[in-house]
């Protein structure tokens, strides 16, 4: 900072294991300065037009979740960018809709498209995600997700503190820039994370 | 030759409806034998583990049911534990909470009409192609709906689980240029709400009427006391029914049983000596349809509601007038705000037991509580207006069906169940309290 105008969103819930993920990074990143309001922290439960009246008024949005793919390791970072100037089509596909309808569920996929038909998109948007591996009602994070906390709040307050232009897409599967030992491994994805549980 | 022509429907996740349900339709020689909504989501619990807990804790646990409607949850339990310790809540304390209310309710009926239900009448899959077709209508919705949340926010302390009420009022109580904002907001607001109920006056509604007997909370007391009652929606003291049926809150459970049913882990209620019944929108508004507001009384009869509505399908029309009440309503609470000084009056405990139900936006949820001397919950009851509801749907769920088989008898599954997702729609059900997607399977012998 001063870069753009930021908000970070943390989704999910810190009451179902690693659904608490998104949480988690906010409060990790509680100490950074506001920066006169250029910065936002906040949590979300996801819901669709929640993430709208988030992100509106903001130019990137950090938006971090929980994801289940069960033949990947826990613990593991994907990382999505989504530029305005790429969207929609020539950045890859859409998320795919989700198979939910309800006020409950309808969550990120669904944000993306309602707020591109209302032109509601930020100008960039990030999406981190994890890999949870428990998302039991009352659980902590698990140990792998646990450990992935401090990895992604050190790379996001690295981008927010020293701001870089907008990265180009990459490659899926290509590693983010970085040392191996303070970030780990953050996959940079065409497509969606996965599903939410 | 005779042969047995069986079809049957299975939905596997219903879609735009709050939570995680399915529907089951058999039918047998083109009649419906058997009509199920089927509610899968895990049992939570909640009245066994508010065991034990002190009573000032249930407001911030039951808040945890549900993601919509949480001020209901918290209002229905501060009353019912007021009631069991005997404290009498101060006007201005209950007038802030009914601002609170109000929040939700334009909140909650917001995104039912346009991201749930919107989209059943105008023929679009869901509310994104909606929006591609119609920005500015979505826009306004999503708007009302923010109104809603920021309202919450600000008197509750956060737009979901708010965190600021507690037993005997709140904690803090917003100062008047906190909630001076907002009223300019629900100034435009109120524009936009009468906006919403031409709109969906507009809609082609299917030709379909209910005979459920309808229930509502009443004031009864208040009336015997001289005090105007007001439109149900934070409180009251006795229930109504166009069953002839009234009784008071205390004696709620003695008419209202629950009763276990294989294909749902929300129970079934019934009425003493009547059995199914309806509550929500088209309830309230029979029976307290004259206790509106001017505008929203002008905009019902603008939309063309009668005295008493009994389609369901035009429950869409009833929230948005419900949405005009809720908007005059905030406007006029906080043009009168003056901020309660202490923000809540001092609650001790008793051992007792104690009632207290709210109109949440889709119907009555009754809470109650048996508490220790020392004021440990040692009993809790919550019914919620899913469970209420869910026979009364699949009531409709079964004429609907067979009224579409008599008009076309090889109408598509695809179609039938189409159908069958938006007369539960009607009833904006709750599932977590107790989903857009339909997995279809067919079975023909």
């Amino acid at each position: 900072m001063p870069g753009p105008k930021t908000v970070v969103i943390g989704v999910g819930s810190g009451m179902r294991g690693d659904d608490g993920f998104g949480a988690a990074i906010v409060a990790a990143l509680d100490d950074l300065p506001r920066f006169g309001g250029r910065l936002r922290l906040v949590r979300c439960d996801g819901e669709s037009a929640r993430l709208i009246d988030l992100w509106d008024g903001f130019d990137h949005a950090i938006v971090v979740d929980a994801a289940h793919d069960p033949a990947a390791p826990p613990g593991r970072l994907y990382r999505r960018e989504l530029s305005l100037a790429h969207w929609p089509g020539r950045f890859g596909p859409t998320p795919a809709p989700e198979p939910v309808g309800n006020g409950h569920a309808a969550g990120f996929g669904t944000a993306i498209r309602l707020a591109e038909a209302l032109g509601r998109l930020p100008d960039h948007l990030t999406l981190y995600a994890v890999n949870g591996a428990d998302f039991t009602l009352g659980a902590p994070l698990s140990p792998a997700v646990a450990e992935a906390v401090p990895k992604l709040a050190a790379r996001i307050r690295r981008d927010l503190l020293n701001p870089r232009p907008a990265p180009m897409p990459e490659r899926p599967g290509a590693r983010t820039r970085g040392t191996a030992r303070d970030q780990g491994p953050v996959r940079t994805v065409a497509d969606g994370p996965g599903t939410r549980p | 030759m005779t042969h047995r022509h069986e079809r049957l429907l299975e939905v596997g996740s219903l879609a735009r409806v709050e939570g995680e349900g399915a529907l089951r339709v058999v039918l047998e020689e083109g009649r419906v034998t058997e009509a199920k909504l089927n509610i899968y989501e895990p049992p939570r619990f909640f009245e066994a583990f508010l065991r034990g807990r002190a009573y000032t804790e249930p407001p911030d646990i039951t808040a945890r049911v549900c993601g919509i409607c949480p001020v209901a949850y918290q209002i229905s339990a501060c009353r019912a534990i007021e009631d069991a310790c005997g404290a009498e809540i101060p006007e201005p304390i209950s007038a802030l909470r009914r601002l609170l209310y109000c929040g939700e309710w334009i909140e909650s009926h917001a995104l039912h009409i346009y991201l749930l239900h919107a989209p059943d009448f105008l023929g679009y899959p869901d509310a994104i192609e909606l929006a591609r077709e119609h920005k500015a209508i979505v826009a306004r919705g999503l708007a009302l709906k923010k109104l809603g949340n920021d309202l919450v926010e600000v008197v509750g302390g956060r737009a979901i689980h708010p965190v600021n009420v507690r037993i005997g009022g709140f904690h803090r109580a917003p100062t008047r240029t906190e909630l001076a904002a907002l009223g300019t907001r629900l100034d435009a607001a109120a524009d936009a709400a009468l906006e919403t109920v031409r709109w969906v006056s507009t809609f082609d509604f299917p030709d379909f009427s209910i005979d459920h007997p309808l229930l509502a909370l009443d004031g009864a007391r208040l009336r015997a006391l001289g005090v105007e009652a007001c439109y149900p929606i934070d409180g009251g003291d006795g229930v109504v029914t166009t069953a002839g049926i009234g009784f008071p809150l205390a004696e709620f459970e003695s008419f209202i049983t629950e009763n276990q049913v294989p294909h749902s882990t929300a129970l079934h209620a019934s009425l003493r000596g009547v059995g199914t019944y309806l509550t929500g929108p088209l309830a309230r508004y029979a029976l307290a349809g004259s206790r509106l507001g001017p505008s929203a009384r002008h905009a019902a009869a603008m939309a063309g509601l009668g005295a008493v509505e009994r389609n369901p399908f035009r429950s869409i029309v009833v929230r948005a007038v419900e949405i005009v009440q809720a908007v005059d309503e905030a406007r006029a609470l906080i043009e009168a705000y003056d901020p309660p000084d202490p923000p809540f009056v001092p609650v001790e405990p008793r051992p007792g037991r104690g009632h207290g139900a709210s109109e949440a936006p889709r119907g009555l949820l009754y809470h109650r509580y048996d508490l220790a001397e020392d004021g440990t919950v040692t009993a809790a009851r919550i019914v919620p207006p899913t469970s209420q509801n869910q026979a009364a749907i699949e009531s409709d769920l079964r004429r609907v069906v067979q009224g579409l088989l008599r008009g076309e008898p090889e109408t598509s599954d695809a179609h039938l169940a189409a159908h069958c997702e938006e007369a539960i729609r009607n009833y904006d059900p709750c599932i977590s309290c107790s989903a857009h997607f339909l997995d279809l399977s067919v079975e023909r012998g």
